[in-house]
């Protein structure tokens, strides 16, 4: 068996799949939010397969800055978390239900 | 399929075999008793002091968060460094050089941000 | 083509990004007051970051002006358009300033990393609309967002601020990863993220084995925008959001960031709906339908003004969405009618939030529309400003509100989508049940003291000269533009 761009893309697919079912079914923050990272880092299994398939060096590129804005967006999220942990207790998203309407 | 693929997956089938077979042995073969000794979670043969599920404090996650920014930032000085030969030998050093400067003196601005706001001190 | 790292030419690049400079050499300043300085002068930053913008809109009105063509370097792009609607950001973001003053003041949170945090917003802004490049989308959008989402849960001490942080943080990292899984596709079929290769290759690709990869990468693209804009069915977090959100980042969040998210769109749009048009043209139309529809509807129960406005700004993005399909056939006449509306919502909109913040001067921020009871005659300016905004919000003729209506639904039906627009004409016709209310609450209704109604508590302030300015400058525009509609239209004419 010969393995190519579309295994890696199914693979790709998969995981990200699997990421967007963790966000909408978990509850707690964290795991939605590590569900978010999960999906960022199949996009970046793509990326790769991709340069590799058009042997270009641009999908390399990118999945750096991916790397380095999800690093980011971590830092923001859990600063975010922290403070609604210091306020209410809680990091289940079910437990907040102040905006409604 | 090519041979190599075939050891390699013989390797995975034993690696397999062996961790099932210990795990049946030990269930066929052990008493099932439990007693305190063997409930602790291992640790190095010490008794461990205290639950390990409790709350530390959320300086740790202060220090975390600002380890992961400034650890991944850097991840693009890697390409940075792989490709300045060629631009110093195109005789565009300098340019090179600056993008990185500038680069880095933005970081630097969230270092000084957070030395000065007092995230990087540990006792209050 | 993308042009290698030593063929850029760096002094034009350096003079085309100017404005940028001005505005993140702001920012550090702003952060470096933040860590360094122990007893600022609170009102140093929030001028200070007013002549940052100022200076840079300056710069950038003078780039404006000049007949020069546009430069492309490539991952960005200077031309007309990105230029105009830089300068429209640079307005929101100025406006959302002076609301922040009095607003954080009340509330003794006056930080300067708040207007650091709004200046590099701003700065992803200029990104994104400059984009070139599908990358430079990406990285606009998230240095845009990751500074709204601090900004959003600003006050930290209020359980909703925090909560509105926590679902904006999350909604907008989901819709990323879909915006990035739509880039990756898009590069795997087409072998380049640039939007002009984009343009130019869209029908070839279309045509050949890529094709699926095409469609399932654009495909999620549109779901990646449709959270961006908060579209129908991605716009669920909208309103919980923008309630809990500080009054003033509502502002900036539904004037500034729904522009440059959409003029994003718009230029996405322009480089890869025009191939395979039917499919795109299906999707848009329905999802026009369905934001404009749900938005009205919903905003017709709400009983608390910042809600209804929420909702409202989802419905007028279901208008513009009325003019997303006419790209296919007419993009001239599509950009610039999307132009026309987002410069005026931006008015109207932070005009009517304005309010908003004079209600909600107090400690717990009383938005609820019963709260305007009264209005009338106690402030009878205040009053009558609001009802301007929202008389042009519902789109009644001599204000700008209406013009953009027009011209957006004008540019629909000259591409032959009569039913389109009848169906948002029809919308317009509900919105005026939640558009009116407020203004008979405040003229006809007459305050009950026992359910707290009327005499917010910051109404009994005199009004803040930041908040004066705000409300003179948008409501002159508004009135100014509503009557001669056709100097808005020369300068749209000369951006697009």
């Amino acid at each position: 068996m010969i393995i190519t761009v579309h295994h890696y893309l199914v693979l790709s697919i998969l995981l990200f799949t699997i990421g967007a079912i963790g966000v909408v079914t978990r509850r707690n923050a964290l795991i939605i939010f590590m569900s978010i990272e999960l999906m960022l880092n199949a996009v970046n299994i793509a990326f790769l397969a991709f340069a590799r398939w058009n042997l270009l060096i641009e999908g390399k590129m990118i999945v750096l800055f991916v790397l380095a804005v999800a690093a980011a967006e971590a830092a923001v999220g859990l600063g975010i978390v922290i403070s609604i942990y210091r306020n209410r207790q809680t990091v289940y998203v079910d437990e907040m239900r102040l905006l409604k309407g | 399929m090519s041979i190599n693929a075939i050891s390699i997956l013989v390797l995975f089938a034993l690696a397999a075999a062996v961790a099932l077979g210990i795990v049946l042995i030990s269930a066929l073969l052990g008493s099932g008793r439990k007693s305190t000794e063997k409930l602790l979670p291992y640790e190095c043969g010490l008794d461990p002091i205290g639950s390990p599920r409790r709350r530390f404090s959320v300086k740790f996650f202060l220090v975390a968060i600002l380890f992961i920014v400034f650890d991944v930032e850097v991840v693009f000085l890697y390409p940075w460094a792989v490709v300045f030969r060629e631009f110093k030998a195109a005789g565009e050093g300098a340019l090179a050089f600056t993008v990185a400067a500038v680069f880095l003196g933005i970081l630097l601005l969230g270092l000084v941000y957070a030395w000065g706001r007092g995230a990087l001190d540990w006792e209050e | 083509m993308m042009p290698q790292f030593t063929q850029i030419d760096w002094s034009s690049l350096f003079n085309m990004g100017l404005p940028w400079i001005v505005i993140f050499a702001a920012a550090a300043i702003a952060f470096l007051t933040a860590a360094l300085v122990e007893e600022e002068n609170s009102l140093f930053t929030p001028v200070m970051t007013l002549v940052a913008i100022a200076v840079a809109f300056a710069l950038s009105w003078g780039r404006w002006l000049s007949p020069l063509p546009g430069l492309s370097f490539g991952m960005l792009v200077f031309d007309k358009l990105s230029v105009f609607v830089w300068l429209m950001i640079l307005f929101s973001a100025a406006i959302s300033v002076l609301l922040s003053i009095p607003y954080l003041a009340a509330r003794g949170f006056v930080k300067p990393e708040y207007y650091g945090l709004l200046l590099l917003s701003t700065l992803g802004m200029a990104c994104l609309v400059s984009a070139g490049d599908l990358l430079m989308v990406y990285l606009g959008i998230e240095t845009m967002s990751l500074a709204v989402y601090v900004l959003a849960g600003f006050l930290r001490y209020r359980a909703a601020s925090n909560e509105a942080a926590l679902k904006y943080f999350l909604i907008g990292a989901f819709a990323s990863a879909f915006l990035l899984m739509g880039i990756a596709f898009v590069f795997g079929s087409a072998g380049s993220t640039n939007l002009a290769v984009l343009a130019e290759r869209s029908t070839e690709i279309m045509a050949g084995e890529g094709r699926s990869f095409y469609l399932f990468g654009v495909a999620m693209l549109l779901i990646g925008f449709g959270f961006k804009i908060a579209a129908v069915p991605f716009h669920a977090w909208a309103p919980d959001v923008y309630d809990g959100a500080p009054t003033p980042v509502t502002v900036f969040m539904a004037t500034a960031v729904k522009a440059a998210a959409f003029v994003a769109f718009l230029r996405l749009g322009v480089s890869v709906f025009s191939a395979g048009g039917e499919v795109w043209i299906t999707v848009l139309s329905v999802g026009a339908v369905a934001t404009m529809l749900l938005g009205n509807l919903a905003a017709i129960v709400q009983e608390n003004i910042k809600r209804m406005l929420a909702y409202s700004s989802i419905a007028h993005a279901g208008y513009i969405l009325v003019a997303f399909p006419s790209i296919v056939s007419d993009p001239q006449g599509a950009g610039r009618a999307v132009l026309f509306y987002l410069f005026a919502y931006i008015l109207m909109t932070a005009g009517a939030f304005a309010v908003v913040v004079v209600m909600g001067l107090g400690k717990d921020e009383p938005t609820g529309i019963s709260r305007l009871a009264g209005l009338g005659k106690r402030r009878p300016v205040l009053a009558a400003t609001l009802t301007l905004f929202l008389l042009s919000l519902l789109g009644i003729p001599p204000t700008v509100g209406f013009f953009a209506k027009y011209y957006l639904f004008l540019t629909a039906v000259k591409s032959g989508y009569i039913w389109l627009v009848v169906i948002a004409v029809i919308n317009s016709a509900i919105s005026a049940y939640y558009y009116l209310r407020p203004i008979v609450v405040m003229y006809f209704k007459i305050p009950s003291p026992l359910v707290g109604e009327g005499q917010g508590e910051g109404e009994t302030h005199a009004l803040s000269p930041f908040i004066v300015a705000v409300l003179a400058i948008t409501a002159l525009g508004v009135a100014y533009f509503g009557i001669f509609p056709s100097n808005l239209l020369a300068i749209v004419t000369g951006s697009f």
